[in-house]
């Protein structure tokens, strides 16, 4: 329990008619930077604030640091500035009438903390964000990768228990995301602070976490370490919200113990192992298959008694620079893949896509599902040695 | 040899084109600049002047002499400088309370509040004031004697004609300009700066005086600064409720050296050259201030405005608001009307208290007509003259590049500095000492021009910033398929800012129907508008027939009001 950093039990956030965190549960050690990821709305900022103390949740309970901060049966709420935290907001939520120094100083000030203290601790923490030499700059003549630097500096400065980023980097262009990204990093392997991070850049979110929980319609779909819930989706959501991803109809044929074979609409006489045992479908069943590109491989042997290669025809090679688009047609769909330069296809040939029997994950076939497979973009891993080797 | 005599014929043709307009634009500087600029210059001149219009010029200091040696004059000047600071510090207060309950909190029925404030900024302070005569008079004020019907209560325990007086009063005028722009300002704050503060530690308080008051800083200062304008301007309220107890203040007390024989213009300048050379640097200071810092916050997706919960106190809170803006609107108004049906104004326990006859009286007085007739002339005048010349000076200011034009865009502004009062006396004296003009004494056109430059700063920025907002790129597409700048004009701008130039228009008559500071000093028994007949009878003693003149003026201008705020709304006009 001393682990326990924030702990947050069964959240309910109600806005008028909507729900927006339905029963959300969640703990964040000592240490960890734990992401709440997911599309807009989907309850990810309001559970944040509610952590932070801005909302007050309609039921449930949060503990930071072994104190309880919120607890709606205790009738128990603690105000923000009481809470021992640290938030850097989407905004940056500098205040215009201060400089970098009094920015950050502010939260010294406001602890009556000591003038040497506070001079000695601003520096200190502005020499890690890399804004040594900003001190007396009017907060708002920096740029935004600057701003955003005072705002984590100011967060930081009094060495909070936890520190709450609420889309820290959605405002700076994509070339500054990368690198504030990469610093955040840093900053957080070097000072071991504890994170609780909203954001809905996969990016972000796979590469800063140390576990990420995937929100949908307020509550968590899955909640696990970042490679887990990409390779292993719990739910078709999950699944096409992380990475890109494949989507064939079929029908299951056969079932072993270990493995079910399907066949995919409109593809005769291929017939696809599959490993994944998360929709135990009847034989007989409408399903649909999803495997993430990079899992697919272009062989040029398509022929059909070899396992798991499904023929498709090149409908069209789009030359993006640095590599080819295929646009494949399987059956009655369409799908594009990107390959490499060298792979050398062209219109109306026939190639086969071999579909790892491993990396195949069967879901039951719902309208909504469906919908989001008719069309797809994606790239194809190291599919381009096989197809010469091939 | 084709060819250059294409080469040649371009650049003639373009001096043809550009000619014109720049012509124009020359001419509209000058027109601006001589009507704003002469009247102050002159009136600094006036101060130096001893001899009465008319006469041979004699210059001396006895003007500037008087104004600093008579008792009275220097009684005058500290009334004013105290009642200012007085009003504007406790407006300050309320104001900002206000403000930021109907823009930050979850105060019940916080819009129709905010209307009702509007609503009062428009209403002119003359039935206001009357009305609170009514109410709060030593002997026959409804108050005072409902107050002293209670067992424990003997004499009267308000009294309207005083220095509180004229503090309340002004206190249910200003309240609603307060709430208008502290409002918005509020309402643009972005909360994660606030919300920022809290979690790093700050209590809600500390976050008020650190971190909000900062930010507001740039508004609070631009109201309190109107908030002295206009009480420099204030007029009408401290002539009915100063005057009679010997209360003077600048302006009532100009009036005094103007409009009574002999007429001592040099003292009267010198006085009005004070205010004026203070104001301006006053605002100067103000400009220079606001433009040091930087208060272009950062306002990404993260934008939020939760409202701050009052919780139980929510609505005690919304009764003390609600009271307040009934004392502001519906109180005054409701009383005048009430007055208006009085047989002798404040005097219930006579027999038959009740009349139509002041009503009648006044539609047949052929002054009414006369003044009604004056009002829409004059009101007409200042909307058609302000609608052309208030959109091309914004037009020819926020598009056109031209030597001067910082220059033209100050001079526009500057009578947002000036108090009209003594934008009356500027012209006043102008009229006098021009000889040339002097046809205008008198006559309606005056009071037009004084109209005209009094409203041209709100006219000219709300135009500017509607065309800042509908972007160059119309026009632009215009002059590409040939047509000249003032084609462009006709054809695009004009139409596309039709709204607008409604609202300036509706805006101008309004400052007719409701100005009295501006033109009480230029006004004659022929010229005068209503509001001016609303004022002589009130201050001569007739105030039933004064409060159904007002009343009239009221409903007037709060039907313009709401006429201009819905068409404004849907260009987007800030509701200021």
């Amino acid at each position: 329990m001393s682990e326990t950093f924030l702990e947050v039990r069964n959240l309910v956030k109600i806005f008028g008619k909507l729900t927006a965190v339905d029963n959300v549960s969640f703990k964040v050690e000592q240490g960890e930077v734990v992401t709440l990821l997911g599309p807009s709305g989907c309850g990810k900022t309001t559970t944040l604030r509610m952590v932070a103390g801005f909302e007050k949740p309609n039921a449930g309970e949060v503990e930071i640091a072994g104190r309880v901060v919120v607890s709606t049966n205790r009738r128990i709420q603690v105000p923000p500035e009481r809470r021992d935290i640290g938030m850097v907001f989407q905004s940056y939520a500098i205040w215009p009438h201060m400089t970098v120094f009094e920015n950050v100083a502010f939260p010294l000030k406001v602890r009556h903390a000591n003038r040497q203290e506070i001079k000695e601790r601003v520096e200190k923490t502005l020499d890690l964000v890399g804004l040594a030499n900003f001190s007396d700059r009017p907060a708002i003549l920096l740029s935004g990768g600057q701003q955003q630097r005072v705002s984590l500096a100011r967060a930081l400065v009094y060495s909070p228990s936890i520190l709450l980023l609420d889309e820290p980097l959605s405002n700076l262009d994509a070339k500054l995301r990368e690198q504030m990204r990469i610093e955040l990093k840093r900053l957080q392997q070097q000072l071991g602070f504890t994170v609780l991070f909203v954001t809905h850049d996969q990016i972000e979110a796979m590469s800063l976490s140390t576990r990420l929980a995937v929100m949908n319609q307020g509550h968590i779909e899955q909640l696990g370490p970042p490679q887990e819930v990409y390779e292993r989706p719990q739910t078709p959501f999950v699944e096409d919200f992380l990475g890109r991803i494949l989507r064939f109809r079929g029908t299951v044929t056969e079932r072993q113990s270990n493995y079910q074979v399907v066949e995919f609409d409109g593809v005769k006489n291929v017939q696809v192992r599959v490993s994944d045992g998360a929709e135990q479908a009847a034989v007989g069943k409408k399903i649909l298959v999803a495997i993430r590109p990079e899992d697919v491989r272009v062989e040029r042997d398509h022929a059909p008694g070899r396992g798991n290669i499904i023929p498709c025809d090149v409908e069209n090679v789009l030359h993006l620079g640095r590599e080819y688009e295929l646009v494949l047609r399987v059956a009655d769909r369409v799908c594009t893949i990107t390959v490499p330069r060298e792979s050398g296809s062209k219109v109306g040939q026939t190639i086969g896509l071999y579909l790892p029997a491993e990396h195949l994950r069967v879901w039951a076939a719902t309208a909504a599902l469906e919908e989001t497979g008719t069309e797809q973009t994606t790239r194809a891993g190291s599919a381009a040695r096989d197809f010469r080797a091939g | 040899m084709a060819n250059v005599t294409v080469a040649d014929s371009i650049p003639q043709r373009r001096i043809l084109t550009v000619e014109p307009s720049s012509l124009l634009i020359g001419l509209l500087f000058i027109v601006v600049a001589f009507l704003v600029l002469t009247p102050l210059l002159l009136l600094l001149v006036g101060s130096f002047q001893l001899a009465r219009p008319g006469e041979a010029p004699v210059y001396g200091l006895a003007g500037w002499k008087r104004a600093f040696s008579d008792p009275s004059i220097l009684e005058a000047l500290w009334n004013t400088v105290s009642l200012a600071v007085v009003r504007q510090a406790i407006a300050l207060v309320i104001g900002v309370i206000l403000a930021w309950l109907i823009a930050r909190t979850d105060l019940p029925w916080r819009k129709g509040l905010e209307f009702m404030f509007w609503i009062s900024f428009f209403l002119p302070s003359l039935p206001v004031a009357l009305g609170w005569i009514l109410l709060l008079d030593g002997k026959f004020g409804l108050l005072n004697q409902w107050l002293q019907a209670l067992p424990f209560v003997s004499g009267p325990i308000f009294n309207v004609y005083s220095y509180w007086g004229i503090v309340w009063i002004h206190m249910t005028t200003s309240l609603g300009v307060k709430v208008l722009l502290l409002a918005p300002a509020f309402r643009n704050l972005d909360a994660s700066l606030e919300e920022s503060a809290r979690s790093c530690g700050a209590t809600p308080a500390m976050t008020l005086i650190r971190i909000v008051v900062p930010l507001m800083m740039p508004a609070i200062l631009v109201s309190t600064v109107l908030g002295l304008i206009r009480s420099m301007e204030a007029f009408e309220i401290e002539l009915l409720v100063g005057v009679p107890i010997g209360l003077f203040v600048y302006s009532t007390k100009i009036r005094d050296l103007v409009a009574y024989e002999p007429p001592d213009y040099a003292s009267a300048t010198a006085l009005g050259s004070i205010f004026l050379l203070l104001l301006l640097v006053m605002v100067a200071l103000q400009r220079n201030y606001l433009g040091q810092r930087h208060y272009r916050t950062v306002t990404g997706r993260g934008f939020s405005t939760n409202p701050t919960s009052l919780g139980r106190w929510r609505w005690p809170i919304f009764a003390m608001v609600a009271l307040t803006a009934f004392s502001v609107t519906v109180v005054p108004v409701a009383v005048l009307l009430m007055g208006t049906f009085m047989r002798a104004f404040g005097y219930f326990n006579i027999a038959n208290p009740w009349t139509m006859e002041n009503w009648q009286r006044v539609l047949a007085d052929p002054s009414l007509i006369r003044s009604l007739w004056n009002t829409i002339f004059v009101g007409l005048g200042t909307a058609v003259t302000g609608a052309i010349f208030y959109s091309l000076i914004a037009y020819v200011v926020v598009r056109r590049h031209f030597k001067g034009k910082a220059a033209l865009d100050f001079i526009s502004w500057l009578p947002w500095a000036v108090p009209g009062i003594l934008m009356g006396l500027a012209l006043l004296w102008t009229v006098f000492e021009t000889r040339i003009l002097l046809f205008l004494y008198g006559s309606v056109y005056l009071l037009i021009i004084a109209l005209f430059i009094k409203s041209m700063p709100f006219g000219v920025q709300i135009s500017k910033s509607v065309l800042v907002q509908l972007g160059a790129e119309l026009e632009e597409a215009a002059r590409i398929s040939g047509g000249s700048w003032l084609q462009t004009y006709g054809r695009v701008v004009v139409p596309l800012l039709t709204p607008t130039l409604i609202v300036v228009g509706l805006l101008g008559f309004m400052s007719a129907a409701r100005d009295i500071s501006t033109v009480v000093l230029l006004g004659s028994s022929q010229s005068r508008t209503m509001a001016l007949l609303a004022l002589d009878y009130a201050f001569g003693g007739q105030f039933e027939r004064g409060s159904v003149v007002a009343f009239m003026t009221s409903m007037v201008v709060i039907v313009i009001a709401l006429i201009s705020h819905f068409v404004g709304r849907k260009v987007g006009i800030g509701e200021r």
